[in-house]
């Protein structure tokens, strides 16, 4: 699924992404801080002016530095597009909330990485039109150009944030959303990924919106099924995992799951898209799947991946004698939103 | 649809160097014209006389082919034949994509894979491709730049997929392989589990391919090959044995729902199916007289008279050649629009033809699968 961005019209200041993300209306807005609809109104698109009491009003109400609702939005950027991976219709509001989330994510993560940011060793690779390179060929590259081997990818988080892509897990609100991503020109793909999921359907997730930002800069049709495709290309590789997908069997594709950290249903389509599951065989094991539950309830346990950039460099940062209210303020935070999000919930 | 006959073999590809021909526009495709051709392998010698050389052609297989054709070329020294140089299936990699001899120290080249061919009598040389698994584009494309970069245009493209190929997901990327090749393209099935145009997707996948490439035709196809005619095809080769009428699965021999039973799979062209002689006999003509068939080689007899000796198997399998021969003479200087309507037709007309069977043997006679899919798709 991907959304056009709303917030990037010229003029505009950071305030309605905060507002946004902050789950309020204007409505709700205008109703805390006695600031008249309006006013707001004009004031988030840049054709008033805010002075520097009702500033200080709306940054107490919504928990954010008066230096970041000013700021235009044109100063920090955003992708035209952004991709999320969805499990159900998620409301226009919320998307519009996790979209205006991951452009504060972004200025967040300038301020903290800074000059400590990774190389970005990744490129994008649009599909080609007439589809000559599949989703499949596109992840070969990636695998390939990332160093990534053709085995299971162990840790895949790290093996992204590696290739200078950032990942940041937090709860999204909605165990609806699984992920979403943008790469806003002259910046660091970033992906926000929810901590609801099993770390099985986690690393697919990654996987996946890792796919939207290589291959897709505006939206299509297939885009899903194509970063899905690519996905299960980059996290079992045809050429490793072809020998294994013989003969499948429910308890197979639980020791195979513990090995690839894939999960088990993923593994069953990816032996059907191979060739190596017909179309009866498919059936019959989806059907032993739902028949011992394991559709909503996988057996085996994939090792939880948590993203190691963003705390390295904080702590970096606080060795080298920074404070937490420092790095919050490079991070256009408050301190207690940025302790909350980003320093484990203590000080 | 009218066939041109071009005398003449081998050659280098007119145009010069940095000239990409168009497949329909080679010696190869022009040799073939819109033929709808037999593939043999044992019986090939015995076929020979009974293919109509205007129309149809014959594609001998196995691992005697070349000393077969050689030896039916003094006899036939006008009907297109060709060899299927692949007597055995081998998964294709990017590094061999075709099945070449590279253990001496002067490996086998591609070129000399199709001269033997053409050196044998073959009006038209066949690449001796490996068969690619579902999705691997990697091995395809190499061959693919491999066939491109030959200097000549007397030969066929042979790209034998896995029925995946045919896949929504899959079919995009094989059409644009298809369209880059500077060669006629063949497409062979390779399934060893079940009909390979049965699996859900496959029928509309396979009509896209041969409405989107610029020359390409069904090889070891079933009665799917009109279907492919009147989808784009140019040509077909349609196998004279089940296990020649798709490609099994490297590693795992071909399908039979039962292999003590001998008795010839027949053809029969108003149901559009093929059906075993001896399930006829038992599940249709029990208690009820049989079907007969005016054709040269049943003569008015039976059409479910025919046992598992070799000689009634060669007989029933001419019978088979015999109507797909008809059914190709019907669409002799048809457009592809009137190809598709006559398909259509031929469709539509299946089902009064199975309820008059029905109405007379008092037996349930049911619609093939892809005769059913045929008809949704159409």
């Amino acid at each position: 699924m991907s959304l056009l961005s709303a917030f990037d019209e010229p003029g505009r200041i950071m305030l309605g992404t905060v507002r946004v993300a902050r789950g309020l209306t204007q409505h709700d807005l205008a109703q805390a801080t006695k600031i008249s609809q309006g006013l707001l109104s004009k004031a988030e698109s840049g054709v008033v002016a805010l002075d520097e009491e009702r500033l200080a009003v709306l940054a107490e109400a919504l928990g954010a530095p008066q230096d970041l609702i000013s700021m235009p939005v044109s100063e920090v950027g955003s992708s035209p597009y952004v991709f999320h991976r969805k499990r159900s219709t998620l409301p226009v509001s919320k998307v519009n909330q996790l979209r205006a989330e991951l452009d504060l994510t972004h200025v967040q993560v300038a301020g903290i990485l800074g000059r400590r940011a990774p190389q970005l060793r990744l490129e994008r690779i649009p599909l080609p039109e007439d589809g000559f390179d599949s989703p499949e060929d596109i992840a070969r590259q990636i695998r390939s150009a990332l160093g990534v081997p053709e085995a299971p990818v162990l840790h895949l988080a790290r093996a992204l944030e590696d290739a200078g892509v950032v990942v940041v897990t937090r709860p999204l609100g909605s165990t609806r959303i699984d992920a979403i991503v943008s790469w806003p020109t002259g910046r660091s793909p970033l992906v926000l990924l929810g901590d609801h999921a099993p770390a099985d359907r986690q690393r697919f997730s990654l996987a996946h919106e890792l796919a939207h930002a290589v291959m897709h800069q505006v939206p299509t049709e297939e885009q899903e099924s194509e970063a899905d495709r690519f996905a299960s290309e980059f996290l079992m590789p045809a050429a490793a995992i072809r020998p294994q997908l013989e003969a499948l069997t429910i308890p197979k594709l639980a020791k195979l799951k513990a090995t690839w950290g894939v999960s088990m249903a993923a593994l069953l389509r990816r032996g059907r898209d191979l060739g190596l599951v017909n179309d009866a065989q498919y059936r019959q094991l989806n059907v032993e799947l739902s028949r011992a539950g394991y559709r909503t309830n996988e057996p085996v346990e994939v090792p939880r991946e948590n993203p190691t950039l963003l705390p390295r460099v904080i702590q970096e940062r606080l060795v080298s004698g920074e404070t937490i209210s420092d790095i919050a303020q490079s991070a256009s935070m408050t301190e207690r939103e940025f302790i909350e999000l980003y320093a484990g919930g203590t000080a | 649809m009218s066939t041109e006959i071009i005398t003449g073999s081998g050659g280098r590809t007119p145009g010069g160097i940095g000239t990409a021909p168009n497949p329909a526009e080679t010696r190869a495709a022009k040799r073939l014209g819109t033929r709808v051709l037999v593939i043999a392998s044992g019986e090939a010698e015995a076929t020979a006389p009974h293919v109509d050389p205007v129309v149809s052609g014959l594609v001998i297989a196995g691992a005697v082919a070349h000393r077969t054709l050689r030896a039916l070329r003094k006899n036939y020294p006008e009907l297109v034949m060709m060899i299927e140089p692949t007597s055995t299936s081998v998964w294709a990699t990017q590094e061999l994509p075709f099945m070449l001899d590279v253990s001496g120290i002067f490996p086998e080249e591609l070129d000399d894979v199709l001269d033997a061919q053409l050196q044998a009598g073959a009006t038209v040389a066949v690449t001796p491709t490996a068969v690619f698994q579902a999705g691997d584009s990697d091995a395809m494309k190499a061959a693919l730049e491999m066939v491109n970069k030959l200097e000549r245009d007397d030969f066929v493209f042979l790209l034998p997929i896995h029925y995946r190929w045919l896949d929504k997901a899959n079919i995009k990327q094989l059409i644009a392989i298809i369209k880059r090749s500077h060669h006629p393209v063949a497409i062979a099935l390779v399934d060893s589990s079940s009909n390979p145009l049965e699996h859900a997707g496959a029928i509309p996948g396979y009509r896209r391919l041969f409405e989107a490439a610029s020359w390409a035709m069904p090889w070891r196809a079933d009665l799917g090959a009109f279907d492919a005619l009147a989808h784009g095809a140019r040509a077909a080769v349609i196998g004279q044995l089940p296990s020649l009428r798709r490609i099994a699965l490297p590693g795992k021999g071909g399908f039979s729902s039962d292999k003590s039973d001998m008795s010839p799979h027949v053809l029969l062209r108003k149901l559009l199916r093929y059906r075993r002689s001896s399930k006829m006999q038992q599940d249709w003509f029990a208690s009820a007289a049989p079907e007969t068939c005016p054709c040269p080689h049943c003569g008015g007899r039976a059409i479910d008279r025919f046992n598992g000796s070799d000689e009634q198997r060669l007989e029933a399998h001419l019978h088979n050649l015999h109507e797909t021969t008809v059914m190709r003479r019907e669409i002799d200087g048809y457009t592809p629009e009137q190809i598709a309507a006559w398909w259509t037709q031929r469709l539509l007309d299946v089902e009064y033809e199975r309820q008059a069977l029905k109405g007379r043997i008092g037996v349930e006679v049911n619609l093939t699968p892809d005769v059913k899919e045929w008809l949704r798709e159409s």
